[in-house]
């Protein structure tokens, strides 16, 4: 009984894509990865939304280094060292890619600088003697 | 609000405009969008294990170090190769480097006659049908060429139909370096 449904249990073979993978955490991770890279020839696709064939070529090749046990890590590289930083819509951070990681952070401190700065500018009204009369009979 | 403000205010439109110009101007100035440097230049070349087109012969690295080699990617549906062509047989023909073709997700029957066409100017072609290879190499499509030294480590890479301009002043001054 034991061994049977161990049998069964090992066998499992979750099919994604047309390729057969033995878990279903192998067949998960192949399917963010493909949602991860960036199809080369496209102009803004990721690999799992191409037709292109070279985004066919790359998602055997994401498949293969899955099943051949690479991290996600590694397969991450092997992507970056081919095909460049171009592939990964998720971009390092690098000396070169720090303006585009600072810039939204920037943007936020000066806009909250900015409206803090126009805050304090503005003066609170003061009703003048004569105003501050007329108030007074309306409220009475 | 004062005047200086509203100025100020006013401007912001033209600062905005100003800023984008300045970052778009740069983008598109940083050359071509789809080429993207390889950090394969300086390594060794991924192994395989293939055959050749012609001979239909297994080949591996084994027969790719040894000597500078040429490698170029091709494919008979390449129309951008056939262009290309008339610039690899000159080079052939100087004698100073050995060529070697990577026929690219071609089939076989097109690729042989596309080579009794047009000349054959490869020492071999290795077949890459499903373009596996490709991948290893970084491919985007065909044609490509690589530099690849006595060694195996690729020194150069080239996207796109090679001109007689790259081989004089960027291939040759390079090969002169690796002898």
């Amino acid at each position: 009984m034991l061994t049977s449904l161990l049998i069964v249990t090992l066998s499992v073979v979750v099919t994604v894509d047309g390729f057969q993978f033995d878990s279903q955490v192998n067949a998960d991770r192949y399917a963010r990865l493909i949602e991860e890279f960036r199809c080369p020839k496209c102009l803004n696709t990721n690999l799992a939304g191409s037709d292109a064939p070279i985004a066919q070529d790359l998602r055997r090749a994401v498949y293969r280094l899955v099943v051949e046990g690479k991290s996600d890590g590694e397969i991450r590289d092997y992507m970056r060292e081919r095909y460049g930083d171009f592939i990964l819509y998720d971009p390092r951070l690098t000396p070169k890619t720090l303006v585009l990681w600072c810039t939204p952070f920037l943007l936020v401190l000066i806009a909250t600088w900015l409206v803090l700065r126009l805050k304090d500018r503005r003066q609170p009204i003061q009703p003048s003697s004569s105003e501050l009369e007329r108030i007074r009979e309306l409220t009475s | 609000m004062t005047p200086r403000q509203t100025r100020l205010l006013l401007a912001c439109p033209l600062i905005a405009f100003a800023a984008l110009s300045f970052v778009l101007a740069i983008g598109f100035n940083l050359g071509r969008h789809d080429i993207h440097p390889s950090s394969l230049l300086g390594r060794s070349l991924p192994q395989f294990e293939l055959t050749t087109l012609l001979e239909s012969q297994s080949v591996s690295n084994e027969q790719v170090i040894g000597k500078a080699r040429l490698m170029n990617i091709w494919a008979s549906w390449c129309v951008a190769c056939r262009a290309e062509h008339n610039v690899l047989k000159q080079i052939a023909e100087a004698n100073e480097i050995s060529l070697i073709g990577i026929n690219y997700k071609d089939a076989r029957g097109d690729a042989v006659a596309w080579l009794y066409e047009l000349g054959n100017p490869f020492e071999f072609n290795i077949v890459d049908a499903n373009g596996d290879l490709g991948v290893d190499l970084g491919v985007y499509g065909a044609p490509e060429t690589f530099l690849v030294d006595p060694n195996g480590i690729i020194r150069y890479k080239h996207v796109g139909p090679l001109t007689e301009k790259d081989w004089l002043e960027e291939i040759r001054p390079l090969l002169a370096t690796l002898q």
